[in-house]
């Protein structure tokens, strides 16, 4: 399972990342907060799971 | 040296704090069978708030002197940290996120004075486990789709476990989805409709999926006194087999319907599929609660609870009956500080434990 989470989770982080600079157009503001907050959950998943089965 | 450090830092840091930090702790002094303990919790907190929208932000050591009695016991350190928002997005749709971290030794999972949680922390008896890891991640809308119909929906992850291997070998490591669905449609002013589904999964561990759906019916008697009365059915798969069971629900709850009231009382009897919030097991909960609280005067309070029922582990076939008993005085200084006094007993565990506390908060900290 951890072979298919964690690099999901870092595809998700950046994703997410990208599309939330991205979005700068006017009354977007809901959008590109829940991109921002997606994001942010997606890494800190990243960085527990990483806690409990470091790499290697 | 860790623990001495982090809470040295706490005072500069408020000293330099901008607008929205904020200082407060809690201190819980322990007497169980065979010991005592001193608890320490600092809090560390940033607020932001905006008319439409609300930040917060939180990091609190956990520091326990255990056996007072003997010198040379070494000190432990536990750790908390909580993010938690809420939005008013539009007109007829809030948004919530919230999450909380808890690293450190079993017993410090219990980072508040609840009774139920208490009670819970002394029954599962965690203190043996040394780095105990809980992550609980939700995100949950709540939206009037109609003048008369309100959907709310949640999605959450959530991990627990022992770090190292020692730890776990006492609890298995294990984390799993959980979805929840309600839908609440208003009969007329005094009766309302509720459809619940709920969903989840666990993986490693004693791990399983469990489902659940519950329609139920609350009926308001007078403006502070509602009755419920629901029922549906459940699933509870762990390893090959799966089991249907039903859910019934039922209660009577009154609430203080103005400030000043003095009276609260909750009386609830329910059976439905649950996921043991510890190792992840499902399980079957018949559970009869009360719970009675009673305000005397603007500062002074008291609490009591009662639970009784049983427990079957699907996959273990485990049958547990449990009996837990609360009672709690809490008496306001003023300014946020609160002070009491509480006693726990534990029937399952054979354990108890009595402990006075006192709260530093500021008088606008969201209960969590």
């Amino acid at each position: 399972m951890r072979q298919l989470l964690v690099p999901s989770l870092v595809l998700a982080t950046v994703a997410l990342s990208a599309l939330a600079a991205r979005e700068r157009s006017a009354g977007r503001g809901l959008r590109k907060a829940l991109l921002w907050v997606g994001a942010a959950l997606t890494l800190y998943w990243w960085g527990v799971q990483e806690l409990i089965e470091p790499p290697g | 040296m860790r623990a001495f450090l982090a809470i040295a830092l706490f005072p500069l840091l408020a000293a330099a704090a901008p607008t929205g930090l904020e200082l407060g702790g809690v201190a819980k002094l322990q007497q169980g069978r065979s010991s005592t303990a001193l608890e320490l919790w600092p809090e560390l907190s940033f607020q932001a708030q905006s008319p439409a929208a609300r930040l917060s932000l939180g990091y609190s050591p956990w520091l326990r002197l255990s056996e007072l009695s003997r010198i040379g016991e070494p000190v432990r350190l536990g750790q908390r940290a909580f993010l938690s928002g809420k939005w008013d997005a539009r007109p007829g749709l809030l948004l919530f996120a919230d999450q909380r971290l808890l690293l450190g030794p079993g017993d410090a999972v219990d980072l508040q004075l609840g009774l139920s949680r208490a009670l819970r922390t002394l029954e599962e008896g965690l203190a043996p486990v040394e780095d105990l890891l809980s992550s609980e991640t939700e995100l949950a809308l709540l939206a009037q789709l109609l003048p008369r119909l309100a959907l709310k929906a949640g999605a959450g992850y959530w991990l627990s476990g022992g770090l190292s291997p020692l730890s776990r070998s006492l609890v298995p490591l294990h984390q799993g989805p959980l979805l929840q669905l309600w839908l609440d449609y208003s009969l007329t002013r005094r009766d309302t409709l509720s459809s619940e589904l709920s969903a989840g999964r666990t993986f490693g561990g004693r791990g399983g999926t469990f489902f659940r759906a519950t329609q139920s019916w609350q009926h308001w008697l007078s403006p502070g006194l509602r009755s419920e009365l629901g029922g549906g059915a459940g699933l509870v798969s762990s390893g090959p087999s799966s089991t249907f069971l039903p859910v019934l629900r039922a209660g009577l709850f009154h609430q203080p319907a103005w400030w000043g009231q003095l009276l609260s009382l909750r009386a609830a009897l329910s059976l439905a599929p649950e996921r043991d919030s510890f190792t992840g097991e499902p399980l079957h909960r018949a559970e009869a609660r009360a719970e009675l609280s009673y305000r005397l005067g603007r500062e002074l309070s008291w609490k009591a609870l009662a639970t009784a029922g049983r427990e079957l582990f699907t996959l273990s076939q485990r049958e547990e009956d449990f009996l837990r008993v609360g009672s709690e005085l809490r008496l306001s200084l003023g300014r946020g500080a609160e002070a009491g006094a509480a006693l726990l007993v534990v029937r399952g565990a054979r354990q108890g434990a009595a402990f006075a506390f006192l709260e530093l908060f500021p008088a606008g900290r969201e209960e969590r």
